[in-house]
């Protein structure tokens, strides 16, 4: 795990943060993570997964469905039917999960990695060192 | 337990309506006919459901029957669905003329069963926000629309007019008629049609612009065209944008998509993961089925033969160059 921050280099009253992380993966497979709240504009998000035969790119400020336009305003938005939406379906898969008696798809093991990934940034962002998990 | 039949899987958007249709744990999916031998064992295998040998056989004991076969065979399969008074769901367009679609209108009402038309659009996340922000004033008064159904040209019975009745046109008009007609609650007075066949040179319509007079004074335009080349990176779209008094708010009800760049295939195609529009439709004909009428904010058969009616005087008017007026039946 390797990265920087912008807490990490400038004082805490800074109000925007800013982080790149890259990692190599135990497969191999190496990523990069864009962390950001700099941006004033409202969030969005967007990968990018590239192979040995393809890519796959997406952003959510190129999926917007609908776009209004007023003199006051111009906003856009992408709705789902509410069952598709995802703080819905995590909804579902835990009363699932509990329901059939096994582990969520997203379990306490996935969190504990994910906050495991980013300490090694935090530290790695403190230090300006690798950090190997 | 619902027991519902395919008659005929013609149409492609078949695939989609028995997919939703196995996804729903009160549903029997009864079997498959098409009076194509090859197609309906193909579809028999495809979906894993019973080749029906015969018309009776597939209607016998059935509680509902999805109509996808080529346009002209629609009418005679929703009279055998009126006659052995099973609810029926019908793909579009109703039928190629307003006389078949208003005799398929007066069989089922004559015969007390739901008839319902595949307007799916209808059922889209971002055409029920897009409604309800319109209807909520978001743009003030509304006065003028424009909107696109371009799509890659389907091929096969599609472009063989003795089986689909047109080209483009007869194809994509009807949709987006319809979700004009069901955001304004007006009907179109006067349709004027611009058609040419220079895109694909195949002797049939390829290209069409419609401009839509309504009876309250709102107009509208269309492009209908299969005007999307075969490298396109998805099948076509569905555009609406509508301009009012105080904005203007713009729907593209598929851009819910990401990019693959393929090079097995040397292609790049657009990935869909919006919301569903055939579930909320397939939901909507088994609340039909359960109930016997077609529920609100479904296309009903009526609707169906609105569609058609504008479908016909956009011909008129391709073959006289004129505007001409919609005669509702």
């Amino acid at each position: 795990v390797h990265a920087r921050s912008l807490t990490a280099a400038l004082s805490s009253s800074n109000r925007r943060d800013y982080g790149l992380t890259t990692l190599r993966h135990a497969s191999g497979v190496i990523s990069h993570v864009e962390s950001c709240w700099a941006d004033p504009a409202t969030g969005y998000t967007a990968y990018e997964i590239a192979g040995d035969a393809g890519l796959l790119v997406h952003d959510s400020r190129r999926a917007a469905t609908l776009t209004l336009s007023t003199d006051a305003t111009r906003s856009a938005a992408a709705p789902l039917h509410p069952d598709d939406d995802p703080y819905h379906r995590q909804a579902a898969e835990f009363v699932a999960a509990v329901r059939e008696g096994r582990s969520p798809l997203a379990d306490g093991r996935a969190g504990r990695d994910a906050v495991r990934v980013a300490a090694a940034a935090a530290l790695s962002a403190r230090t300006g060192k690798a950090v190997t998990l | 337990m619902k027991r519902i039949t395919l008659l005929s899987a013609a149409h492609l958007h078949a695939d989609s309506y028995v997919a939703e249709l196995k996804g729903r744990p009160d549903v029997l999916l009864a079997g498959v006919w098409d009076h194509d031998a090859a197609r309906r064992g193909a579809a028999s295998a495809r979906y894993g459901i019973p080749e029906l040998a015969g018309i009776d056989e597939a209607l016998s004991g059935a509680h509902g029957a999805l109509v996808c076969s080529e346009n002209v065979h629609h009418e005679d399969l929703v009279l055998r669905c009126a006659e052995a008074k099973v609810p029926v769901l019908c793909e579009k367009p109703l039928a190629t003329t307003p006389d078949a679609a208003k005799a398929m209108v007066d069989a089922c009402a004559a015969a007390g069963i739901p008839l319902m038309t595949a307007f799916p659009c209808r059922f889209s996340a971002s055409w029920m926000r897009f409604k309800e922000m319109v209807g909520g004033g978001a743009i003030g008064e509304l006065l003028a629309l424009r909107g696109t159904n371009q799509g890659m040209c389907p091929g096969g019975w599609f472009v063989d007019k003795a089986l689909s009745g047109g080209g483009a046109v007869m194809d994509h008009t009807v949709h987006v008629t319809d979700l004009l007609r069901d955001l304004l609650g007006d009907e179109v007075e006067r349709v004027h049609c611009e058609a040419d066949s220079r895109l694909l040179h195949g002797g049939f319509d390829d290209t069409g612009f419609l401009t839509f007079d309504f009876v309250g004074g709102t107009f509208a335009t269309l492009d209908a065209s299969w005007s999307r080349p075969k490298s396109f990176p998805t099948w076509g779209n569905v555009t609406l944008y509508a301009v009012g008094t105080k904005g203007t708010l713009e729907m593209d009800m598929f851009a819910q998509d990401a990019v693959l760049f393929n090079d097995r295939e040397m292609r790049v195609r657009n990935q869909h993961w919006g919301s569903s529009i055939d579930g909320g439709l397939v939901d909507a004909f088994l609340t039909a089925v359960e109930t016997g009428e077609v529920p609100q904010g479904a296309a009903d058969g009526v609707d169906g033969l609105r569609a058609v009616e504008v479908v016909e005087a956009a011909y008129a008017s391709v073959a006289s160059g004129s505007p001409e007026s919609v005669r509702r039946r």
